[in-house]
């Protein structure tokens, strides 16, 4: 299995008696786009934890582009091409918004110096601002922002690291329906560019609007995973539903998230 | 050029992307450089020739606190580090000038220099000690490290034990020539230490600093090396405490370790940073010019001056809590660290980084 970018086997991790990983194991190919869904606390975020390398597994291995990373510290991931963003945004206050993006794109990669020289880090940040619409704000301080504007500086950080390998945790919540195509479109369009996105999402429809295959957690093990809409249907993952948001899945209302890439919201 | 292209001959070469027009500071800072530019000529071209004895030796004491308060603060005020116990490299800086230049026969500028090394390379092996503690511990941590430098050199053979030593490389020196020497000596290194504070925090290692100083899991996602980066500036902000106290044990004459070691410096520090303000080059440089003039106008009155250097910070604290230069900053940046973007036309798509 050499085509896959990301392969996770046998994660399990726990904190005291709560299990949050529970053999764990899925791979994730360049380019393709994986959803992860399941309820509060099924350890969605604990996975890309473990796979951005911001906790250490218990077991199980973390595999990327055929190396073993396992060991790896966060920023040694990142210089990998592994970018995460945070549920929670986690902006650095006391910079501008542009100096946020800045940080990503001059650090991560830039020790082998596979992207060029540190050099064109400015137009690498310039351009993660212009591609996720935060040039307006380039210069105001992160710390003074909307909620939703930070939760954007998380993707435009995450991309001035021009990664391999995305993992976003719910960039689409609070959103509005215009905003929300737009995230889709960010998404589909850094996919078809040939970066692997992991999105764990409670909106089902922007998330089925973009992956290729869907992983579904409940307490920490993987209970259905395969195409998106075998696994919104399969018993188990409406039962750990309790059926409430498969009804909103199973009959879509027609929403702007289905409006084809290119057009304009 | 091994680059992605040898691995992935089939991606198109993307549009390089454009680079913003970045601007760091404005007229303000170049007109604050000016006018700083001059005090120091004013200070080393004229004062010298214009003040007592005195006062020369009481403003290498200002120079040694614009050194603590800017080493400290990149510390804690760039590093997220909270140490209390700084006054260690204090006391390391002032033994080792004098056994240098004594017991070695260094000259003593080169002392005061290599003081600075000797503080760097005991401050390496003690972050990998202090460094497992956190937050309050780490505070707690550092001050205990300090009360153990203490005790320890005052049980080392030849350091004087409890009355400590005196220098003596300056016997049949001329005072006024000596004390001239220290003076230039000592403004010279507080200029090179604000300036190298000031280039690091403007390079892309100070961007880093800060990143880990605002969000320190955030700074690792991004790929910056967060142990290293800490460990950078905990002996880079050590080696300035030790130059610092080699300045003091050469203005001085001496060291006993009750005072080299004195927690005392550290809590000159914490006043100097929080209320010149914390995270800005400039603000040391301001605290550190109030708490000398309040040490010298109430040097008089007894204990009254801790009481009034307590209610100046408690006051500060309350009404700017960034400090006095947090008034000011934000209109006026005399070390301009941030990045000021001007918008320029849409430029290409994205450029994912395949084929690493």
């Amino acid at each position: 299995m050499s085509d896959s970018l990301l392969r996770v086997t046998g994660v399990a991790k726990r904190f005291g008696p709560v299990v949050t990983a529970r053999d764990v194991s899925f791979e994730v190919a360049a380019g393709e786009a994986l959803g992860l869904v399941g309820p509060n606390g099924a350890g969605k975020t604990t996975l890309l934890d473990i796979v951005g390398g911001t906790q250490r597994a218990d077991a199980g291995t973390v595999v990327l582009d055929g190396r073993d990373i396992t060991r790896l510290g966060a920023a040694a991931r990142a210089d990998r091409g592994i970018a995460r963003s945070y549920q929670v945004p986690r902006p650095f206050g006391g910079l501008t918004v542009y100096e946020n993006v800045l940080v990503g794109a001059s650090f991560a990669g830039q020790r082998h110096a596979r992207t060029g020289p540190a050099d064109d880090a400015g137009a690498q940040a310039w351009h993660a601002l212009e591609v996720t619409g935060m040039t307006e704000v380039a210069n105001t301080p992160s710390g003074s922002l909307r909620l939703l504007d930070r939760k954007r500086l998380e993707v435009a950080r995450a991309l001035a690291t021009r990664p391999r390998l995305l993992l976003l945790d719910e960039i689409a919540g609070g959103l509005t329906d215009r905003e929300l195509p737009q995230v889709v479109r960010l998404v589909r369009s850094l996919r078809d560019d040939g970066v692997a996105v992991v999105w764990i999402e409670h909106v089902l429809h922007a998330l089925l609007d973009v992956v290729d295959r869907l992983m579904c957690l409940a307490a920490g093990e993987v209970i259905a995973q395969g195409d998106p809409h075998d696994v919104i249907r399969s018993p188990e993952v409406i039962e750990v539903y309790l059926g409430s948001t498969v009804d909103a899945v199973t009959d879509p209302a027609p929403d702007p998230a289905t409006t084809p890439p290119g057009e304009t919201a | 050029m091994s680059g992605p292209a040898a691995v992935a001959p089939s991606t198109p070469p993307a549009t390089p992307p454009t680079a913003p027009t970045v601007t760091r500071g404005g007229r303000g800072s170049w007109v604050g450089g000016g006018a700083m530019l001059l005090v120091v000529v004013l200070l080393a071209a004229v004062v010298p020739y214009a003040v007592t004895l005195g006062a020369l030796s009481s403003l290498v004491m200002l120079f040694a606190l614009v050194i603590l308060g800017t080493t400290w603060n990149l510390l804690a005020g760039y590093g997220g580090m909270v140490s209390v116990g700084q006054q260690a490299y204090v006391g390391v800086g002032g033994y080792a000038l004098i056994q240098l230049a004594d017991a070695v026969g260094a000259p003593p500028w080169a002392a005061v220099l290599a003081a600075g090394l000797v503080g760097a390379a005991i401050a390496l092996p003690t972050s990998y000690l202090v460094f497992r503690l956190a937050g309050g511990y780490f505070a707690i941590g550092t001050w205990v490290v300090a009360e153990v430098f203490r005790l320890v050199t005052m049980q080392i053979d030849g350091l004087g034990g409890g009355t400590g030593l005196s220098l003596s490389a300056f016997r049949g020196t001329d005072r006024v020539e000596r004390v001239a020497f220290v003076y230039w000596f000592a403004l010279a290194l507080m200029v090179a230490v604000v300036l190298g504070t000031y280039l690091l925090m403007r390079s892309r290692v100070g961007l880093g600093l800060t990143a880990i100083r605002d969000d320190r899991v955030a700074a690792s996602s991004l790929g910056v090396a967060v142990d290293r980066g800490r460990r950078l500036v905990y002996v880079a902000g050590s080696a300035g405490a030790a130059l610092a106290g080699a300045l003091i044990a050469l203005s001085t004459l001496g060291v006993t370790p009750g005072s080299i070691y004195s927690v005392n410096w550290t809590a000159a520090m914490i006043f100097i940073v929080v209320v010149g303000g914390i995270g800005t080059i400039e603000g040391p440089i301001v605290g550190a010019v109030l708490y000398w003039v309040l040490q010298q106008a109430l040097a008089p009155l007894g204990t009254w001056y801790l009481v009034v250097l307590g209610a100046v910070a408690v006051a500060v604290v309350l009404l700017a809590p960034r400090g006095l230069w947090g008034l000011a900053a934000g209109r006026y940046q005399l070390f301009p660290t941030t990045h000021h973007v001007r918008p320029l036309a849409a430029s290409a798509t994205v450029a994912p980084r395949t084929g690493r």
